[in-house]
């Protein structure tokens, strides 16, 4: 990892900036909001066959570029980022289809399923993850 | 609704748009670009964008999904480690999406 950042440095124009893009290390939150507005009914959360270990060697690799002097860090600030789903199914489908390693146990599947229905037609599922976004320069 | 919508609320974009300075007319390269979702929202501001994924299903469906300015956006299947795109920078910009 610390080598793909070496690289992106080094095909950097004068004054060329690294977005750097990803999930914070936290797990993904299942909400089902209300139609008609109102609090989202949290259902539970998303759990990720490896734990977190990918996320932490992105971060171990970002702060030993920047110790290293490869880059320097020019602002980061976090956003949340939602996966909107008008179903399970489709979450599901979706979920299988890009995010290789994720799980929804029994329990937050029949939590999802039960606030659907709660919330009648028109609901949907949110799935919701905290994104970071640093943008870097090339280190002196 | 369709199926499935990602970040309807456009935070990550209007982030990036607002954090990346030299975004607006440069080049860019985009390492991880899957499906083109988000080199979708920001090619109109991009001068260039190479955008290259390592999974080649991912960028058939990037090519396949179309909405990209024409000529302005290349959809190439590479890594950044085993087939670094040197040769078609340097870069204003190089954008690891999801994908560190």
């Amino acid at each position: 990892m610390v080598h793909a950042l070496e690289l992106a440095a080094g095909m950097l124009a004068p004054g060329g900036q690294v977005a750097d893009i990803r999930a914070l290390d936290e797990r993904a939150e299942f909400l089902v909001p209300p139609p008609g507005g109102g609090p989202p009914r949290s259902c539970g959360f998303l759990r990720e066959t490896d734990e977190g270990i990918e996320y932490r060697q992105a971060e171990a690799a970002l702060k030993e570029a920047l110790a290293r002097g490869v880059l320097t860090l020019v602002s980061e600030q976090p956003f949340t980022f939602r996966h909107h789903a008008s179903s399970l199914p489709a979450m599901r489908a979706y979920l299988a289809d890009t995010w290789t390693d994720a799980i929804i146990d029994p329990d937050v599947a029949a939590a999802i399923e039960a606030a659907l229905a709660a919330a009648g037609p028109g609901a949907e599922l949110v799935l919701r993850e905290s994104g970071w976004m640093r943008v870097l320069t090339a280190g002196s | 609704m369709p199926d499935i919508q990602v970040d309807p609320e456009r935070e990550e974009i209007d982030l990036l748009l607002a954090s990346c300075t030299r975004l607006p007319g440069g080049r860019v390269l985009e390492v991880g670009c899957g499906s083109g979702r988000l080199t979708r929202l920001y090619a109109r501001a991009a001068g260039a964008v190479l955008a290259i994924d390592r999974d080649p299903g991912r960028i058939a469906q990037a090519l396949a999904a179309g909405q990209a300015p024409a000529g302005r956006v290349v959809f190439r299947q590479a890594s950044i480690l085993d087939d670094p795109p040197a040769r078609d920078g340097p870069f204003d910009v190089v954008i690891l999406s999801w994908s560190l």
